[in-house]
């Protein structure tokens, strides 16, 4: 049997991350996953913008509704709302092979080729001192691992705005940022107008930095800005974790094997090894390896190294961003064309730093809407469906959703556990015990007033709050806590599993504390971080 | 059936005819050019004129024929009246005698009947007019005054049509304008339901386009292009049934074809057949569907009416022919009136369809 040196579990933003770092160190690396893939949709998209597309594809609904119809199933707001048909690949096999009891509690899991960054929505945040304080990361590696996977993946922004210092602070090499939606313009007139006292108040508005190209780099084009962000990786503009795995695949020290869904790990003296189940037809199947890096998400990991220590009812800690959305109006903008020429991500970020000290620091994040179709705004009004469709038409263009996300710290409400599940392939299921202290709950209550009451300064008038539930912000770590002491279902610095000696974990898990900036960037700097860290003991 | 018309006189004379024939022709153009579009163009194809006027006197009579003509076009004329000195005025001009389903042996590429369906009778005459030219062609092409508008063109009286037919012909009778009185104006919904019923008669499926031009404020004419599809017809599903009904609602016209089989697909993918009390009432009552709909919104917004409203919204808002009902689009004031309207009486149904909600249980 073949011996990697390095078994990579997962090909999501962390694990392809980690491989790279490993193959450019001149190892072998072995990355495997489930290998779920959107091929089918990819070919049905057409390369045009979605206007374009609305006014002259007669296959249209094959890719906006699905070719199930799934997206025009009735379904109350949750997580993973915005995956569209193209994009639910991501989630395909997880409800039967990754059971889940959590009632207060909405995780997404992936079983795809570049896992649940294949549906990231590009929005890239460094953390701060404080917060890789908090973190319990490395600030140092942390910043040259930033700058590593920036140029790594490409990134796009505004030099110089007020956000900059969150989103990009300290970072090299950034892209222009791509053209102002004309309604996010009128709430960011908005803050010009009010910045002296709006910053006063610890609110920071600007240009978010996105994943996506506005200029060429390697094979990947810029955005075509066709706003189909959504359904479509055309020109592979926006970063995936695909673009890296496939050129991980041209490199002689890299083998990739797609379709197995990793179980457990074993450690012996002669190496490790993941036990894994070939998704075709069953049979189990063993990858060995001087050492094996889990990168299968937090809840992902969490469920293989519980299953494979054998522990009965271990609880291990686990952090989520609470997240909100307000869906708001500009009435200046209202009945009014939009632009042809738009992209669906992030328009504005606006972070709130009360005392400007990075620690305690909330994000908002502005969209506007379109590419997801007028049908599902009309599901949400209390109003009938014929009459919903003319008010949302004429709203359209004055639209936007404000999603916040709050920080979050470890707290005892929050745990996970594997349980036995006789009903589940797998024998087990995960737990998940996740609420807000009052205190969360009042903070967010608090901050969440605020961005109204600033929203509202700017033109922007927010029609309600949604509260999705617990999990819909689909950022979770913490559940393996970095911990400088010896102890169990904890990781050193490195990633390492303390109590194992080749096990290491290049995802979230170890994250003492989660910010409430975009996650993915983070991650994978810490997974490049790790990699770097094995590649250099293992060239001692 | 036999189908007698009164002669047509358009009074060409008067002090409103210079801007209202203008007017005429201007949207004539228009729609011809509509329908050059939808068929691909006229070259080397049949046209057949059903109900060619003989008046040569104003631009407007029968400008469609020149039209034809110019763009390629084969052109057959009849009418009940006589018009066999037409071909002196349109050299190449061929006339069918009536009535044309016993004398135009070949097939039609294109039924046209401009301006006549409102003056053959009433709603049995319009009916068997309207079988008789989808027997001619499978593709016709008519048109006719919308009756919502304010003003009545050929007797330049607003709102008098509003009244119903018989106390109309009376009181056009009582103001001396008895040549009048035969008029059948017609609404949208009119002129769909004759194309409906007369293609049940003889078991053909249709589809219906529609092009609407505005004058002087609302929709002034009707013009629809029917598409005949012989073929025998698969039973239609109860789906399609719901799709009709409901597309109509949701989008204020019916709806195509492939919509209603796209939105038949949806519900039987999403398990969503079959009805209950609210839906069966819904579409035996499609007026109620507005107060329903509005009810549910607030008390049961996933209730079956609501979830297969929404499949039909959303299969209709991903069909580029309804695409500018759902994309945003530049609003004028009135329609922002048209808005407010919508909310307003969103409102008002709701509050009626919660008592109407009650009564069904």
């Amino acid at each position: 049997m073949t011996q990697f040196d390095f078994v990579v579990v997962g090909s999501g933003a962390t694990g392809v991350m980690a491989a790279q770092t490993l193959a450019e160190g001149g190892a072998t690396v072995l990355v495997i996953d489930g290998g779920q893939t959107g091929d089918r949709y990819e070919k049905l998209v057409p390369d045009a913008d979605f206007v374009t597309l609305r006014e002259t594809d007669d296959e249209q609904y094959r890719y906006f509704l699905g070719e199930r119809f799934e997206s025009a199933a009735y379904r109350s707001v949750g997580a993973g709302a915005q995956l569209t048909p193209p994009r639910r690949f991501i989630v395909d096999g997880v409800d039967e092979l990754l059971k889940t009891h959590a009632p207060t509690f909405a995780p997404i899991e992936s079983l795809a080729v570049g896992g649940l960054a294949s549906g990231w929505g590009l929005l890239c945040g460094v953390y701060s001192d404080a917060e890789l304080s908090q973190a319990s990361l490395p600030i140092g590696d942390m910043r040259s691992a930033y700058q590593t996977v920036a140029d790594r993946i490409g990134i796009s922004g505004a030099a110089g705005d007020d956000a900059q210092p969150y989103t990009y602070d300290g970072l090299q090499g950034i892209q222009p940022p791509v053209p102002l939606d004309p309604t996010a313009a009128a709430i960011a007139d908005g803050y010009a107008r009010r910045r002296a006292s709006l910053q006063s108040g610890g609110y920071h508005l600007g240009r978010p930095a996105l994943a996506l190209l506005t200029q060429r780099k390697d094979d990947r084009e810029p955005t075509a800005l066709h706003d189909m962000d959504f359904y479509s990786d055309a020109g592979k503009s926006g970063w995936r974790p695909a673009i890296a795995l496939n050129a991980l695949r041209r490199r002689p020290n890299v083998s990739y094997v797609p379709g197995v869904f990793a179980w457990r790990f074993e450690e012996g003296p002669e190496g490790t090894a993941v036990i894994a189940r070939d998704l075709r037809d069953g049979s189990e199947r063993r990858f060995s390896g001087r050492r094996v890096v889990l990168a299968c998400g937090t809840l992902g990991t969490a469920r293989i190294v519980l299953r494979s220590l054998q522990t009965s009812n271990e609880s291990l800690p686990m952090l989520c961003n609470p997240y909100t959305y307000a869906p708001c109006i500009v009435p200046s903008r209202l009945g009014q064309t939009m632009p042809r020429r738009n992209n669906s991500l992030v328009q504005l970020v606006v972070f709130h730093d009360p005392d400007g000290s990075h620690r305690d620091v909330a994000m908002g994040t502005i969209f506007t809407y379109r590419s997801l179709l007028l049908f599902r705004l009309m599901r949400e009004m209390p109003l009938g469906i014929r009459d919903a469709r003319t008010l949302m038409q004429y709203l359209l263009s004055g639209f936007v959703i404000v999603g916040i996300d709050h920080p979050q710290p470890y707290s005892a409400e929050k745990f996970i556990r594997l349980q036995r599940d006789a009903a589940s392939p797998t024998g087990d299921a995960l737990d998940i015990t996740f609420s807000l202290t009052r205190d969360e709950r009042q903070a967010n209550e608090l901050r969440e007033r605020g961005f109204l009451r600033m929203l509202r300064s700017l033109g922007a008038l927010p029609i309600k709050r949604v509260h999705p539930p617990l999990g819909a912000s689909i950022h979770y770590a913490g559940t393996l806590p970095f911990s400088k002491q010896e102890r169990r279902f904890a990781l050193d610095v490195d990633g390492r599993l303390h109590g194992t000696r080749n096990i290491f974990v290049a995802d979230g898990s170890g994250f003492t504390f989660l910010p409430a900036k975009g996650l993915t960037l983070s991650l994978m700097a810490n997974a490049h971080r790790v990699g770097a860290s094995l590649s250099k003991t293992a060239a001692c | 059936m036999s189908i007698e018309w009164r002669g047509i006189d358009y009074m060409r004379s008067g002090p409103l005819f210079g801007i209202a024939g203008r007017a005429s022709l201007r949207i004539r153009r228009r729609a011809y050019e509509w329908l050059r579009d939808r068929v691909g163009g006229f070259q080397g194809k049949v046209v057949l004129d059903h109900g060619s006027t003989p008046d040569t006197t104003s631009a407007d009579s029968n400008c469609h024929i020149p039209w034809l003509m110019e763009d390629g076009a084969t052109v057959f004329s009849t009418s009940a009246e006589d018009i066999t000195h037409l071909p002196a005025v349109y050299p190449g001009l061929n006339i069918v005698p009536w009535p044309p389903q016993e004398h135009f042996t070949q097939r039609a590429d294109v039924v046209m009947s401009s301006s006549v369906i409102a003056h053959v009778g009433d709603r049995p005459a319009q009916l068997q007019f309207v079988a008789n030219l989808l027997r001619l062609g499978d593709v016709v092409f008519l048109t006719t005054p919308n009756r919502r508008h304010w003003l009545e063109f050929h007797t330049k009286i607003p709102l008098l049509h509003w009244l119903s037919n018989a106390r109309y012909h009376a009181v056009l009778q009582k103001l001396g304008l008895g040549f009048w009185a035969h008029l059948y104006l017609l609404t949208h919904n009119d002129v769909q339901s004759l194309f409906e019923d007369a293609a049940a008669q003889d078991a053909v499926t249709i589809e219906t386009q529609w092009f609407k031009p505005r004058f002087l404020g609302p929709v002034s004419n009707l013009v629809v292009l029917c598409h005949v599809e012989r073929s025998a017809p698969s039973a239609r599903s109860r789906n399609t049934d719901e799709a009709n009904v409901f597309g109509n609602y949701v989008i204020g016209e019916p709806i195509d074809r492939r919509s209603a089989q796209i939105y038949d697909a949806a519900i039987k993918e999403l398990g969503y057949t079959g009805g209950d009390a609210v839906v069966e009432y819904a579409l035996k009552h499609p007026g109620s569907i507005g107060l329903l709909d509005g009810a549910l919104a607030l008390t049961r917004p996933d209730a079956l009416l609501r979830r297969k409203l929404l499949v039909m919204a959303a299969v209709l808002e991903t069909q580029p022919k309804y695409a500018s009902s759902f994309l945003p689009r530049t609003y004028g004031i009135r329609r922002r009136i048209g808005v407010a309207c919508a909310a307003l009486r969103g409102a008002i149904e709701a509050t009626a369809g919660l008592l109407l909600l009650r009564a069904l249980g």
